[in-house]
């Protein structure tokens, strides 16, 4: 171990951490907000977009996210279509995202008594507001352990965007190995930042779950 | 008579001697290698046309065809590993290969590093710019200035980017070779910065594409030659295998070799 290699690399790779951690930051974000909705799709009631919802959330957990970005960053401009590498990985890490926060929330949705959701209705409580401020807080306990495991997953996964050329942190860590050859030096602290940022997103689960979870 | 004798017998012992300690040095490396009898070598196969797969799905290319040649030449039977090449390093470290063949460049920092030996020079390179054949805004080397160049992960071309632009390149990163060309295709960068024998490779066939010769200077880092890598815990094979190496470039093989893989576009 050579501590003064490492402080030499270490700015690069915390700026590639801040690639990494904003790039989580957003898919969790993006993926939450989009799987809201469609994880209430046809939980009551299945119809047939809740079927081509399922549909889809079933090939997007299928498909490597590495496919899906490979295919939309380098294939598409065979059509003409060319998309920065941000937008595409956004959108790839994203969509396969979505699919598996849908499951994680229904999972949860499911878990609260119906005769919750029928007391609201027949109280004349919209639809729109029964699901946001009754079952979902209700949901929450079941969800946030699995979302937040599932959170630490988009974390790690950030690591195919490496292949269309962001430069999040596992590919600047590779960089930095083949450069220097100190892959000990470099992937220790690599998985240390990992850690970190892993760490941190267990907290902000935990805080959100004393906050939002019911009394 | 006396005298005569002594005349015969003073070679004769010189030659026993060094006879002798060929045969311990031989022994030196063989108890030190990683599978008696065999020369374990990582190569990673994807960068033709020094490693690459044949198609017959083994493992092919000048250096791994050097490393055949030179085991032979050692008596050696040879048993090749396909790993990343960030992995080959760490193994050589770790003691899984006795040598790594993967186009490797003889540069200062390997030279100095304590982990690895670099054998004798195989064949000389250069890093240049392959641009598009047609409406390429860039003519020389020196025209990357403001432009957006591709480089390969962990390649020497985007230290030497920097090094020669500084601020005035953008360097994208690529995790391969076929990735960095598409995109030259698909006009996300103006270039891709690589080596000349790569380039041939990938040119070769396909007229949309063209190489810009000369290519970049830079002391000690371009032009310069592809190296074998030895085990450091194996200076004794290190000798032998350039001694091998010597013999090959005598003998004309290994010209021969680098006309096959390589050719004179």
């Amino acid at each position: 171990m050579d501590f003064g290699f490492l402080v030499e690399s270490l700015p690069i790779l915390l700026r590639a951490a801040w690639t990494t951690a904003w790039l989580t930051a957003a898919t969790l974000v993006l993926s939450t907000i989009v799987a809201l909705p469609l994880a209430v799709c046809g939980l009551r009631r299945p119809g047939r977009l809740s079927c081509v919802i399922q549909a889809c959330s079933t090939l997007m957990r299928s498909v490597p996210t590495l496919v899906i970005l490979f295919l939309v960053y380098y294939g598409l401009p065979e059509i003409g279509i060319v998309l920065p590498a941000l937008v595409t990985a956004l959108a790839g890490l994203m969509l396969s995202a979505v699919a598996y926060t849908m499951e994680i929330f229904r999972s949860g949705l499911k878990s609260v008594d119906p005769g919750q959701y029928e007391a609201a209705s027949a109280l004349g409580i919209p639809a729109w507001r029964v699901w946001i401020w009754i079952i979902y807080p209700q949901a929450l306990p079941v969800v946030v352990p699995t979302w937040l495991s599932n959170a630490t997953l988009i974390l790690k996964g950030t690591s195919v965007a490496s292949i269309i050329t962001i430069p999040e942190l596992t590919a600047k860590a590779n960089e930095l190995v083949a450069e220097s050859y100190r892959p000990f030096e470099i992937l220790l602290s690599t998985a240390a930042i990992y850690i970190l940022l892993g760490g941190l997103l267990s907290l902000i689960a935990r805080a959100s779950v004393r906050r939002w979870s019911p009394k | 008579m006396l005298s005569r004798l002594f005349a015969l017998a003073i070679p004769l012992s010189t030659s026993l001697a060094l006879a002798s300690t060929a045969c311990a040095q031989e022994l030196a490396y063989a108890s030190k290698l990683v599978s008696p009898g065999t020369i374990t070598i990582a190569t990673t196969g994807n960068a033709p046309p020094m490693t690459t797969m044949g198609g017959d799905g083994t493992l092919t290319g000048f250096d791994v065809e050097l490393c055949r040649t030179v085991a032979t030449g050692l008596k050696l039977k040879t048993e090749f590993v396909r790993v990343d090449f960030a992995a080959t390093i760490p193994g050589l470290k770790s003691g899984r290969f006795d040598m790594i063949c993967s186009a490797t460049a003889r540069t200062p920092q390997r030279l100095a590093s304590p982990d690895l030996f670099m054998t004798e020079p195989t064949v000389e390179n250069f890093s240049t710019l392959l641009v598009k054949a047609a409406g390429a805004t860039i003519a020389a080397v020196g025209d990357a200035k403001g432009k957006t160049i591709g480089v390969v992960r962990g390649g020497q071309e985007g230290k030497l980017l920097s090094d020669l632009f500084g601020e005035d390149v953008t360097v994208t990163t690529y995790p391969g070779i076929a990735e960095e060309i598409l995109d030259l295709k698909n006009g996300r960068i103006d270039a891709v910065a690589i080596n000349y024998i790569t380039a041939s490779h990938h040119v070769h066939g396909d007229p949309g594409l063209k190489i810009l010769v000369p290519g970049f200077e830079r002391d000690g880092v371009s032009p310069y030659t592809h190296a074998l890598i030895v085990s450091r815990s194996q200076p004794e094979l290190l000798e032998a295998v350039n001694g091998e190496l010597a013999r090959l470039k005598q003998s004309g093989e290994l010209a021969k070799l680098e006309e096959t893989w390589i050719g004179r576009n």
